[in-house]
């Protein structure tokens, strides 16, 4: 009886097993009868009716094509891992997001589909790109740029006149005005933790100062010279006389909340924080008053030696995996049209700048006081992994966050200035000596 | 062995009886029948890719390409790294202090339940609930009550007069580590005084009063009762807890990103920002699977611990 | 006969230590319950009470996750999830339990071991090389592929807690069944289980826990949007750029944490003594 049961039970379990089986099989529909379709991975933005207009311009194109489509969206912190899956598995959506370095395009090199076609057809119409140059990945156009958040200061200008000072220009200005908010209960902020904001304002004070990290060559470290000594000492100067030391921890947000609760005199930051604070109606503490009316953006700040600034640069790209590599070029050659990248441009009030030409002079950026600089510091930003090429090496120095952690550990003075460039010096050649291509 | 055999075994009486207990015992084909669900689930979802892991953790593998064998490679130029360095000491710290504090406070708080009358099930129930919420948002309450700008904790110090300025809980490197401890313990506590209590429910009574009519009082009782009879429950929860507390990604990721400085980088945030971040899956892999050997022995010795005492 | 200080006793010796315990874990909860429902001026007010709300309360942040974005399709389709995967660990579990527990047989102690291998290495690490597997099987961007990969690590578990609690259970009472007549699945289903009800709960409930609190595998291998889970849609919708919706994220916590306390409130007790006889041998 013992011998039945177990051979009933084998059968069962065999058949649940091929009937699950079939199920899942079943649950794939056959090729054979499905229809176009197109999908795109992006990430969260800031302002959410970027995200709707985007999802629009999609479904027209949709709809006169012929072509189902979906738009997925995810916070940026997850864009990473998600990529990584679908590179890994070899399927997922067809457009995808990629940032916010340029250096993705190079560590998926081989999976991501040629776009020198689209490129060369969206920007003529579009004033031309700014500086072709950076987005080329190994000489080869593996991505369209999309949008950058460009960095001005943004200042409280109620603060400036209480301390006597108008129109910091230099980051010595800069320090000089967080000096005396200080003094007052309004430092100023910049974050000098594991956050992008603090690789981008760390970056702009070491060109700023005529350092860098790495050479033209995208090989050669170089961030044992003079001038990173002088930048390492500014930071020291600002984090321990203009600053509060909870900037060590600060996250991208942070700064944002710094400057809406009425704490900081000045942050460097996207126009992210103002809007915000002016659809929350935030109010300056202990007023009335809407503190979006003293906040005032002006130019990303200069150095002795040049005024440089970067960003994130987010692209777009097309996986080679992709069954519909084509359709997905017709669609960015249909949303990089200039009436619908420029409708784009207006839904996100502008905080997402393209890369073309024309669109730096997006008539939106004329429609707010605020927006004035913002086409001048689009100017002088470069990508992070200026003066060299876009690697992957250089992306993993950023997403190791080495260049905040050096001018953090020295500013908090827990290294000195040569232990902090050779501990910066040595992580990166490690860097930079395990990504040398294999043969 | 079919019912003739079972009747005829019976029928033979105490002679047989070792014989009619071992085919109790012995029905390998049923055992692996039974066990054949989990045994194939194991063997597609997660043999393939557990030996993968493996192999990427002792090859260059990038995300995408299997990359080609090195050897120890990986972990060799780990020890070379200072942040990784760093990470070592990180998690050692961090897991020493979390289990110590875990164990320490889990019994203390299951002792404290266990003689609980009134409102026993809302205690016990409002203990839980830390380890109910998810974790990935009851992180991110913490992340806001630290906030440098909003921390609640703060505000409390200040207005209780216990300080007088902002304490810098995550921007400084020894509160940092303090801060994570501290979220660690508060989601992990419920596991352990829940459990502890189970073990300490199921302790005879009898024993007690055995020891009490001996002379012992309310510290002997526990040193000589209680202690070596959780111990077995102690061991398991306490190994159990060690390998997930170690492994830990979302408080550190969520909290601090492993900064200040790396002051907080455990295992698994550092191989998620050098294995997925940078695409460096080989490096990632040995960061993660660092305390492989380890580890291993502890599920050993863990396994051995559940099933010892027997009649198996 | 108590004397008045005898029965104040208990207040100060148990009910004031179990004090600090249940502010330490509930305070977190409360606050996030508060944040919920404060208005966003006074919530990013930096002068304000956190504790306490002063400027009315609102159910705007409610309002927003239930209208303006898919919560209560991720709500359910967490629901779903964690039910299914629950079920089929659970089931799985007790199979492979009985035999750990009960039999002997070659293979069984390198079976165990085996198991808990899972748990060696990270979900962050082994969702790499999973995601090619359930993208081979064809179960990308379906609720599927989280129902099929749930139990690679609930199973170890729920084996465990019921290997544990099915060896306090008396073989005689199985034997005397088997000497009946029965066969082992027979034993095992109605003889067993039925006793062994409180530690199949308790499995369960850990199950349900874990699975409803999972947030990788259910970020990566589902991407449509009305099929993302609870936590992974929140965080999508409630996060964007550097602008955190505290007030939206902090309600999503509270009604997502609602399933599971009432379930672990109906069945605590089960939980407790589950866990009892499970984890003491």
């Amino acid at each position: 009886m013992a011998r039945v049961t177990r051979r009933h039970f084998l059968r069962v379990t065999a058949g649940g097993a091929a009937g699950l089986g079939g199920t899942l099989a079943l649950g794939r529909a056959p090729a054979v009868a499905q229809t176009r379709e197109l999908t795109f991975l992006t990430v969260a933005s800031f302002v959410p009716e970027t995200d709707k207009e985007l999802k629009r311009q999609f479904e027209e194109w949709g709809a006169k094509n012929k072509v189902k489509v979906r738009l997925d969206i995810i916070a940026h912190l997850q864009l990473q891992t998600k990529k990584a899956s679908e590179v890994q598995s070899r399927s997922g959506h067809d457009l995808t997001a990629l940032g916010p370095g340029l250096g993705d395009a190079d560590l998926y090199y081989d999976y991501l589909a040629d776009l020198n076609d689209v490129a060369t057809d969206v920007a003529p119409k579009n004033g031309g790109w700014l500086n072709q140059d950076d987005y080329l990945i190994r000489g080869k156009w593996k991505l369209l740029p999309w949008w950058m958040p460009p960095f001005p200061m943004a200042v409280r200008t109620d603060l400036l006149e209480k301390i006597g000072e108008k129109n910091p220009d230099t980051w010595e200005d800069w320090l000089r005005v967080g000096k005396k908010g200080k003094a007052i209960g309004h430092p100023f902020g910049t974050a000098l933790g594991h956050s992008a904001d603090a690789n981008v304002t760390m970056l702009s004070i070491l060109w700023s100062y005529g350092g860098s990290y790495v050479a033209k060559d995208g090989r050669t470290t170089t961030i044992n010279s003079k001038e990173t000594r002088q930048a390492l000492d500014f930071v020291k100067r600002l984090y321990t006389e203009a600053m509060d030391p909870e900037v060590l921890a600060w996250d991208d947000a942070s700064n944002n909340r710094c400057l809406n609760a009425g704490k900081c005199i000045g942050i460097h930051n996207p126009i992210s924080a103002y809007e915000s604070a002016k659809k929350d109606k935030i109010l300056v503490p202990g007023t009335q008053k809407e503190i979006a009316e003293v906040i005032d953006h002006i130019n990303t700040p200069r150095g002795p030696v040049d005024r440089k600034a970067t960003t994130g640069y987010w692209c777009v790209g097309i996986w080679n995996f992709s069954k519909n590599v084509d359709l997905a070029k017709d669609f960015l050659r249909y949303h990089f049209q200039p009436e619908n990248l420029s409708r784009w441009v207006e839904a996100g009030h502008g905080f997402n700048m393209p890369f073309l030409s024309n669109l730096t002079r997006h008539a939106v950026y004329k429609s707010d006081k605020q927006y004035r600089f913002i086409p001048e510091v689009a100017k002088v930003s470069v990508p992070p992994s200026w003066p060299g090429p876009t690697t992957a090496a250089s992306q993993q120095v950023l997403d190791l966050y080495i260049i905040p952690d050096m001018f953090a550990q020295h500013a908090t003075g827990k290294m000195t200035a040569d232990q902090a460039i050779a501990w910066a010096e040595k992580e990166m050649q490690e860097i930079y000596a395990g990504r040398k291509r294999r043969p | 062995m079919a019912d003739e055999d079972v009747a005829r075994l019976a029928a033979r009486g105490d002679a047989e009886t070792a014989r009619l207990s071992d085919f109790l015992v012995r029905d390998t084909p049923v055992a692996y029948a039974f066990i054949a669900p989990a045994f194939f689930l194991l063997l597609f979802l997660v043999a393939y890719p557990f030996v993968l892991s493996l192999w990427f953790s002792l090859s260059d593998a990038r995300v995408g390409e299997t990359g080609n064998f090195i050897g120890l490679d990986n972990f060799a130029r780990l020890l070379r790294s200072g942040i990784f360095l760093q990470t070592l000491q990180n998690s050692i710290v961090f897991t020493a202090a979390a289990l110590t504090l875990k164990t320490v406070l889990g019994m203390a708080l299951a002792l404290l339940l266990f003689r609980l009358v009134r409102f026993k099930r809302l205690i016990r129930g409002a203990i839980l609930l830390p380890f109910i919420v998810p974790t990935a948002l009851s992180t991110l309450v913490w992340w806001w009550m630290f906030e440098p700008l909003y921390s609640v904790v703060n505000w409390t110090l200040k207005n209780l007069h216990l300080v007088n300025h902002d304490i810098p809980w995550l921007p400084d490197p020894y509160l940092a580590m303090f801060t994570v401890v501290l979220v660690n313990t508060w989601r992990g506590l419920p596991f352990f005084a829940i459990t502890l209590l189970a073990g300490l429910v199921a302790i005879p009574r009898e024993l007690y009063e055995a020891a009490e009519s001996d002379g012992a009082g309310p510290v002997g009782r526990f040193w000589h009762v209680t202690v070596p009879l959780l111990k077995p429950v102690l061991a398991v929860v306490f190994l159990f807890s060690a390998i997930f507390t170690l492994a830990d990604f979302n408080i550190v990721y969520v909290l601090t990103k492993g900064g200040p400085m790396n002051m907080t980088h455990l295992f698994a945030t550092y191989s998620f920002a050098l294995g997925l971040q940078s695409g460096q899956i080989g490096q990632g892999a040995a960061v993660s699977l660092f305390l492989f050997p380890i580890l291993l022995a502890v599920v050993f010795v863990q396994l051995r611990l559940v099933r010892k005492s027997t009649d198996l | 006969m108590m004397s008045p200080a005898r029965r104040l006793r208990p207040l100060f010796t148990l009910y004031l230590p179990v004090l600090p315990f249940v502010l330490f874990a509930l305070f977190p909860l409360y606050f996030m319950l508060v944040t919920s429902l404060k208005k966003n001026a006074e919530l990013y007010d930096v002068n304000s009470v956190p504790f306490l709300i002063k400027r009315g309360v609102t159910l705007g942040h409610y309002q927003l996750l239930s209208q303006d974005t898919l919560f209560w399709s991720w709500f359910v389709n967490s629901l779903i999830v964690s039910v299914a995967a629950t079920v089929i660990s659970v089931v799985i579990g007790i199979l492979a339990a009985y035999p750990l527990a009960r039999l002997r047989f070659p293979g069984g102690d390198s079976f165990g071991v085996a198991i808990f291998i899972t748990y060696l290495v990270p979900p962050s690490l082994l969702f790499l090389p999973l995601s090619t597997v359930v993208n081979r099987l064809g179960l990308s961007d379906s609720l599927w592929a989280l129902v099929v990969t749930y139990p690679t690590f609930l199973v170890p578990f729920c084996t465990w807690l019921l290997l544990g609690y099915f060896r306090t259970v008396p073989r005689e009472i199985e034997e005397c069944a088997m000497l009946d007549g029965c066969n082992r699945l027979q034993t095992l289903v109605r003889i067993l289980l039925p006793v062994a009800v409180p530690g199949v709960i308790c499995a369960a409930l850990f199950a349900f826990t874990l699975s409803w609190n999972e947030f990788l595998y259910a970020l990566v291998f589902v991407s449509p949007a009305e099929l993302k889970t609870m936590t992974v849609g929140v965080f999508s919708e409630l996060i964007r750029g550097d602008i955190y919706y505290w007030g939206g994220l902090m309600a999503g916590a509270c009604i997502g944490s609602l399933p599971i306390v009432v379930a672990y409130v109906f069945f605590l007790d089960y939980y407790v003594s589950g866990l009892t006889a499970g984890a003491v041998k």
